[in-house]
């Protein structure tokens, strides 16, 4: 092995000693930055993450806003050429909805005698950026030269006329919001009682084991629907039903962490390190947070990336179920309910957009998760 | 020899099977066979064309039924089924609304109308080859329907306003005399109950065989019987059953019901019923070839029409006959008052101009457009639109003109101004108005989630009622929880539908103030307002003339009071009427919601019949 290393050049040399010399956080950073899959997958949630951070300014309109006369709108179409001319600023025409007497067929009738430029930071309903600036600025609307101005529906529109497009952008901070806030409520319980059961074993453990083993036991879909069954019967506001059905979640998912964590602590527990500070004096509780919690950091970062994916999941399909979050409330399950019936997906297949972002979402924080994992595990470390 | 006594057993049992079978159908027409005359010039039916005997037609329903026994059924799931199997004494046409003679060929009114004699037809049989006669009249009545014993809804629609029920005597064999204590002039609408057999049924009834325990009709021909027991006077008996699969029913070999050429009705030997998850299930079978003939929804009409020349298929939208039966919102009035809270809620909802209010802010049209297609019709009185007693008509079976309808038009202005004229303002700056005491009026809407033109429109008035600062959210919550809510007055405001007939007499259990459905004012039937007697003399007014003109004016009167001063329940729209069938499907186009209300799509399955 030293011949080999002594027959590298100088680059390499100073690189390994540059390794070496690493604290194990940036060996952590190097590894995740070297797969690629995985920092895509960052940038794209990223991306997602700061779109619900400030859906408000990117949607157009509000999202209960119902735009009565254009119930199920396709998305609107942008023109760049009018009779004669070709122009880089693209604009919309009002559309009006028709029936023909024939078909019952509704159709959206373009009126051209009329251009509607789409225009950037336009001024529309008010809210506030990021719950603390009040302001009205969007990223774009349509308007005439004369001032008057007409929906555009980048995404179409739901039986309401309701702007998917706006529908979408707060309905992913709602589902990009579940899985974080079952981790805030589910992983303090599996640390706490994961932790107790592994450093103390014996009688507590076996407890909590078995006690963890009925949560594990119950199946979750059932449970979950019954939940959002008996929520429904209270009459909840539906910021109190998507509270419930975040601590629902929270209840039936601590118990395969805690498990995880015990073996965990149970392992590192009988380590030199553990047994030194036995001697030095420490009491159980500092020994738990000072020297074993931050052991099992790296498991609890990872299986934080990995539940993201999955609560959005769950949460969807609840959701799309119609136990989920309740009207005017959306997430991109709830949206995607919209698509339920067949009338829904063949003459309207723009509601089935929402459904592309749940796939593109699951699969960035996948694949994030991997490149995490592959990044802390010690043995592809050196 | 035990042998031999058991191969002759057999072979009896054997014989006397092909004697059964052999007995299929009356050997010549029947002297008083009811003759349909389709395709005959002149007549009401020559739209129509005699058809074919034979095949097998598919259709398809949600929902399985819960027994056989047409007089003790209660639900449509039910009833689809054996309304097929029995028949009554009269019927009424589906092509007019008109009433006509059923099992009775003819019928006499004495001059004060207070005696009827049913001449009933000579020589008609059972499905099993049992000849009918007045004593199944008489113990579908006397003994079935009068019986306090048997646990049946056709009581109530046959009781007479002074409480009695009309006597029904045997004179002979083939006449049957009704006697009234006074004038009711639906009379023969609710005399057309289905008949049943005696034959069969008598032995299970406790007051003519005292060996069974009180209420054993009420369990019998329950869908464990076997179908070889069952049978009927109607076109069609029950033949199989595979609970959440299908119902196969037969053509009945002894129905009465001829064409004008002499063939026996129904034309098809065997329709099969599938029952199906949901309607979008039924739509994927229909547009796949498996089913004939499909209900469709408002919703389906457009992709149906797109397919009609590809795939050969007729789309019936009947925009001027929309279904029988109301849609509302209802305002419980006796909210809280169970456990003595929500004062202030209870007596906004008892203040009439806030159901005035209500009624401004509902935007039927939004509703009609985007979540039907627009095909449906506003709806403005407890009384369907095709009834001749419906008030927006200008007299009795009139053109409608929604002359007398009382219209709220959507005005969210007016609506925020009565409103303000109550004391219902916003008093803290919040945004939504608040009661006197300054505390937030707030409001719960609750239709049975699933339904989607339901929740849809609750969204669309909950929105409204956000515009002008009403705080009421939208839950649709399951069906039966929504049920117990409604009928334990536990509930802000429910959105539901109910079925509905023609003669506004039969929304008496709704509409009077003891009424088992007055879900909005219960505390009515002890403490009545002067406006709920009124209604409650109003029907009892309209049923006791036989002038049909008197019993609209008592009508007439009784809708614009119930949905202009009452306002207990806030009437929505009505979904028009909408089928669609394979174009070899003959005389399909005789469906109408008129056409005896339970059965299949509104279809007279025995006049259908498969070309080529």
């Amino acid at each position: 092995m030293i011949g080999l290393r002594r027959k590298k050049g100088l680059k390499e040399e100073l690189e390994y000693r540059e390794y070496v010399s690493l604290s194990q956080g940036q060996m952590i950073w190097r590894a995740f930055r070297k797969h690629r899959l995985g920092n895509i997958g960052t940038v794209i949630v990223l991306l997602l993450v700061a779109a619900a951070f400030f859906a408000e300014f990117f949607a157009p309109y509000h999202y209960a806003e119902q735009f009565r006369l254009y119930p199920f709108s396709p998305p609107t179409t942008f023109h760049f050429r009018s009779e004669d001319s070709f122009t880089l600023r693209p604009f919309v025409y009002k559309t009006t909805r028709e029936f023909d007497p024939e078909t019952y067929q509704p159709t959206f009738v373009e009126d051209s005698s009329k251009k509607y430029h789409i225009r950037f930071f336009v001024r529309g309903y008010e809210y506030r950026l990021l719950g603390l600036f009040k302001t009205n600025v969007h990223l774009f609307g349509a308007r005439a030269n004369d001032g008057s101005e007409v929906p555009v529906f980048l995404l179409g529109t739901d039986t309401f006329g309701r702007d998917l497009l706006s529908r979408t952008m707060i309905g992913g901070r709602i589902s990009l919001a579940v899985g974080p806030l079952v981790i805030l409520f589910s992983f303090p319980l599996s640390i706490v009682l994961g932790g107790l059961s592994g450093y103390y074993g014996g009688g507590i453990d076996m407890f909590l084991q078995r006690f963890g083993e009925a949560f594990m036991a119950i199946p979750a879909l059932p449970i979950l629907l019954a939940m959002g069954a008996a929520l429904s019967g209270f009459g909840l506001s539906s910021t109190m039903i998507f509270l419930g059905i975040i601590v629902s979640l929270s209840l039936i998912s601590w118990a395969g962490g805690a498990r995880v964590i015990r073996g965990q602590v149970l392992a590192i527990r009988e380590m030199d390190f553990v047994t030194a500070a036995r001697a030095a004096g420490a009491n159980d509780l500092r020994i738990i947070l000072r020297h074993i919690t931050p052991n099992v950091m790296s498991y609890l970062v990872v299986a934080a990336t990995l539940t993201i994916p999955y609560m959005m999941l769950t949460e969807a399909a609840l959701s799309f179920l119609g136990y989920g979050v309740r009207e005017p409330m959306t997430s991109w399950g709830q949206l995607l309910n919209a698509a339920t019936n067949i009338s829904g997906i063949e003459e309207h297949p723009w509601l089935l957009i929402p459904g592309i972002f749940i796939v593109i979402a699951v699969l960035a924080f996948n694949f994030m998760g991997d490149a995490l994992r592959d990044a802390v595990d010690p043995f592809t470390i050196v | 020899m035990k042998k031999l006594v058991l191969i002759t057993a057999s072979l009896l049992v054997v014989f006397s099977a092909c004697a059964v079978a052999l007995a299929q159908g009356y050997e010549t027409m029947p002297e008083d066979a009811l003759i349909i005359p389709l395709g005959v010039e002149g007549t009401l039916y020559d739209f129509l064309e005699p058809g074919l005997r034979g095949g097998t037609m598919y259709i398809s329903t949600i929902g399985d039924p819960k027994k056989w026994n047409h007089t003790t059924s209660k639900e449509t799931s039910t009833t689809l089924y054996t309304s097929q199997m029995m028949a009554g004494l009269t019927n009424q046409n589906p092509v007019n609304g008109a009433i006509e003679p059923e099992l009775a060929k003819s019928w006499d009114i004495s001059d004060d109308g207070l005696v009827i004699t049913f001449h009933l037809r000579r020589g008609i049989m059972w499905s099993d080859g049992t000849l009918f006669g007045a004593d199944d009249v008489l113990f579908t009545f006397n003994d079935l329907i009068y019986n306090e014993d048997v646990d049946t809804s056709s009581r109530d629609n046959i009781q007479l306003p002074d409480d009695t029920f009309p006597v029904v005597e045997k004179v002979d064999d083939h006449t049957v005399k009704v006697t009234l204590s006074m004038t009711f002039r639906p009379i023969l609408t609710q005399i057309g109950v289905g008949i049943m057999p005696k034959h069969k049924l008598a032995q299970y009834v406790h007051k003519l065989n005292p060996d069974v325990p009180v209420g054993t009709f009420n369990e019998t021909w329950g869908l464990d019987t076997d179908p070889a027991e069952l049978c009927g006077l109607g076109p069609f008996i029950v033949e199989s059953y595979e609970p959440d699969q299908q119902v196969v029913m037969r053509r009945n070999p002894y129905h009465y019901r001829y064409d004008a050429n002499g063939t026996q009705l129904p034309y098809i030997d065997k329709y099969v019923i599938l029952t199906v998850a949901s309607q979008d299930v039924s739509l994927l079978k229909f547009r796949n070839g498996e089913l004939d003939v499909f209900g469709c929804r408002p919703a389906d009409v457009p992709i149906l029409k797109a397919e009609e020349a590809a795939k050969d298929i007729t789309v019936m939208v009947a925009r001027d006959k929309p279904v029988l039966g109301t849609t509302w919102i209802t305002v419980n009035q006796d909210v809280g008052l169970a456990d003595g809270t929500r004062e202030n809620l209870r007596n906004l909802f008892r203040n009439r101009k806030f159901r005035i209010a209500l009624c401004h802010a509902m935007d039927k049209e939004t509703m009609i457009n985007n979540l039907v297609n627009g095909l449906a019709v506003p709806q403005w009185s407890p009384v369907s639109l095709l009834s001749p007693f419906y008030a927006g008509r200008d007299y009795y079976g009139g053109p409608i003109t929604e002359t007398n309808a009382v219209i709220f038009e959507y005005d969210l202005d007016k609506a925020a101004s009565l409103l303000d004229e109550i004391g219902i303002i916003d008093r803290n700056g919040d945004g939504w108005r608040d009661f006197e005491d300054g505390t937030t009026v707030e409001m719960e809407f609750n239709t049975n989630v699933g339904n989607t033109v339901r929740e849809g429109a609750i969204l669309i008035i909950v929105d409204d009622l956000n515009k002008i600062g009403l705080k009421a959210i939208a839950n649709p919550i399951d069906f039966n929880t929504l049920v117990t809510k409604l009928l334990s007055a536990d509930y802000d405001f429910v959105y539901l539908g109910l079925t509905g007939g023609t003669e506004p007499n039969s929304g008496g259990n709704v509409y009077r103030p003891c009424g088992t459905l007055h879900a909005w004012h219960y505390s009515a039937c002890e403490e009545p307002y002067e406006v709920e007697k009124r209604i409650d003399e109003l029907l009892d007014a309209g049923v006791a003339t036989l002038d049909n003109d008197k019993a609209f004016e008592a009508y007439k009167e009784y809708q614009i009071t119930l949905a202009g001063e009452d306002l207990g329940l806030l009437y929505t729209f009505n979904n028009a009427y909408t089928y669609v069938y394979y174009n070899y499907v003959g005389n399909a186009q005789v469906a109408s919601p008129l056409g005896s209300p339970s059965s299949f799509y509104g279809l007279t399955w025995d006049l259908v019949f498969k070309k080529g």
